[in-house]
């Protein structure tokens, strides 16, 4: 989390990888450090962003299982 | 390898223009390897320099402010009066609680899945459960307190709430930890106890558990040592606040260590950013006396069958 700050604060779309950016996991901070009100739309809106990141890591959570079992070499 | 290429080079002597590209090729061989070795120790030393580089520049930092005030203190807005006693009780108070959760039922659940678990299709779901939290983002975890333990059971921004989540955190951890300590009992033990007539309970409780015990403290150390560095769960849940009081019990508000790091050095003045690198070096002390005791009692409890 600490070093996804250090890619920045600044939502915005490009491909440039000098530029500033914000990742999902330093937005969920962003918010959270100020006080957000229960139920207004930041607050709903952090759990939308930590529920598409659950869902990449899961995904690709299953792909490392698939790949562990596909090339494990059992000896004996 | 290199006698059996010296024969062959003997042999084919008669031979001299196959003996010379024999010779180049072994050459150029060797050489390969040595230039494979190099990259190799080179990359080593990257990761070593970086960080060894980054553990002297903090630790510089530091000096001035490692004094005795840095522990008796409450933070301040006047770097000079500035220190870490609240963050230092709020960071024991939370490794005493997670582990109060996470240590039974992590155990319990290791040895439901390595002593009663039949195998079928229900364990393999649990274990790629497992397999699957142990990888998630910390900060999911930090949602999931949010929602379930700060708003849904009402704990607020507490103490309790903050140990909840750790305790969710470390929970894969301490069960993976468990299980590779339990299976290292040899069954033969098992198969012996039962043989004179032990239940099952017997066996697990009497046999498999002090056997394993070991194994099980230092993986349980190991995962609470990640907890007490883990920032982001406890931002969500709210714990970033200016602390001037020590917390009386599991239900008052708190701050942790990396979150008062983070605070000083998310303000501008160089003094903080030097107070924090001192908090740093709290914090790695603590961190390397963890894992230090987690390796005596390894030592300590290993045994040979």
């Amino acid at each position: 989390m600490i070093v996804a700050i250090a890619a920045g604060q600044q939502p915005k779309i490009t491909f440039n990888p000098l530029e500033s950016i914000e990742t999902m996991t330093a937005y969920i901070v962003q918010v959270s450090l100020g006080d957000t009100p229960h139920q207004s739309l930041a607050y709903k809106t952090i759990f939308a962003v930590g529920m598409l990141l659950f869902v990449m890591t899961f995904a690709l959570n299953l792909v490392s299982h698939w790949i562990t079992r596909r090339y494990r070499e059992v000896y004996e | 390898m290199t006698t059996d290429v010296r024969t062959f080079v003997d042999q084919t002597n008669s031979d001299q223009g196959f003996d010379i590209s024999a010779r180049q090729q072994l050459k150029r061989r060797h050489t390969t390897g040595r230039i494979f070795e190099i990259l190799a120790i080179s990359a080593i030393l990257v990761g070593m320099i970086f960080l060894i580089v980054l553990l002297v520049d903090v630790v510089i930092n530091a000096i001035p402010w490692l004094r005795s005030e840095l522990f008796t203190e409450f933070p301040s807005r006047f770097p000079e009066r500035a220190g870490l006693r609240s963050a230092l009780f709020g960071t024991a108070w939370l490794l005493f609680l997670t582990a109060l959760f996470s240590f039974p039922v992590g155990i319990g659940a290791a040895i439901y899945l390595e002593e009663y678990a039949r195998k079928n299709w229900f364990t393999q779901l649990i274990e790629i459960n497992i397999a699957n939290l142990a990888g998630v983002p910390s900060i999911i975890y930090g949602l999931l307190g949010l929602g379930l333990f700060v708003r849904q059971l009402g704990l607020g921004r507490s103490l309790m709430a903050g140990a909840l989540t750790m305790a969710l955190l470390v929970m894969p951890v301490v069960i993976v930890a468990g299980r590779e300590a339990i299976r290292a009992v040899p069954s033969s033990i098992r198969e012996a106890a039962y043989g004179l007539g032990a239940t099952r309970w017997q066996v697990v409780w009497a046999h498999v558990l002090p056997m394993s015990l070991g194994g099980i403290l230092t993986g349980t150390i190991l995962a609470l040592s990640r907890a007490i560095g883990e920032t982001a769960p406890l931002i969500t849940i709210g714990a970033l606040t200016f602390i001037a009081f020590d917390p009386r019990g599991p239900f008052d508000i708190f701050t942790v260590l990396p979150i008062q790091i983070f605070n000083w050095i998310s303000l501008p003045q160089q003094d903080f950013h030097d107070l924090a690198a001192a908090g740093i070096v709290v914090l790695l002390v603590i961190l390397l006396a963890m894992n230090s005791l987690a390796i005596y009692l390894r030592g300590r409890f290993q045994q040979r069958w």
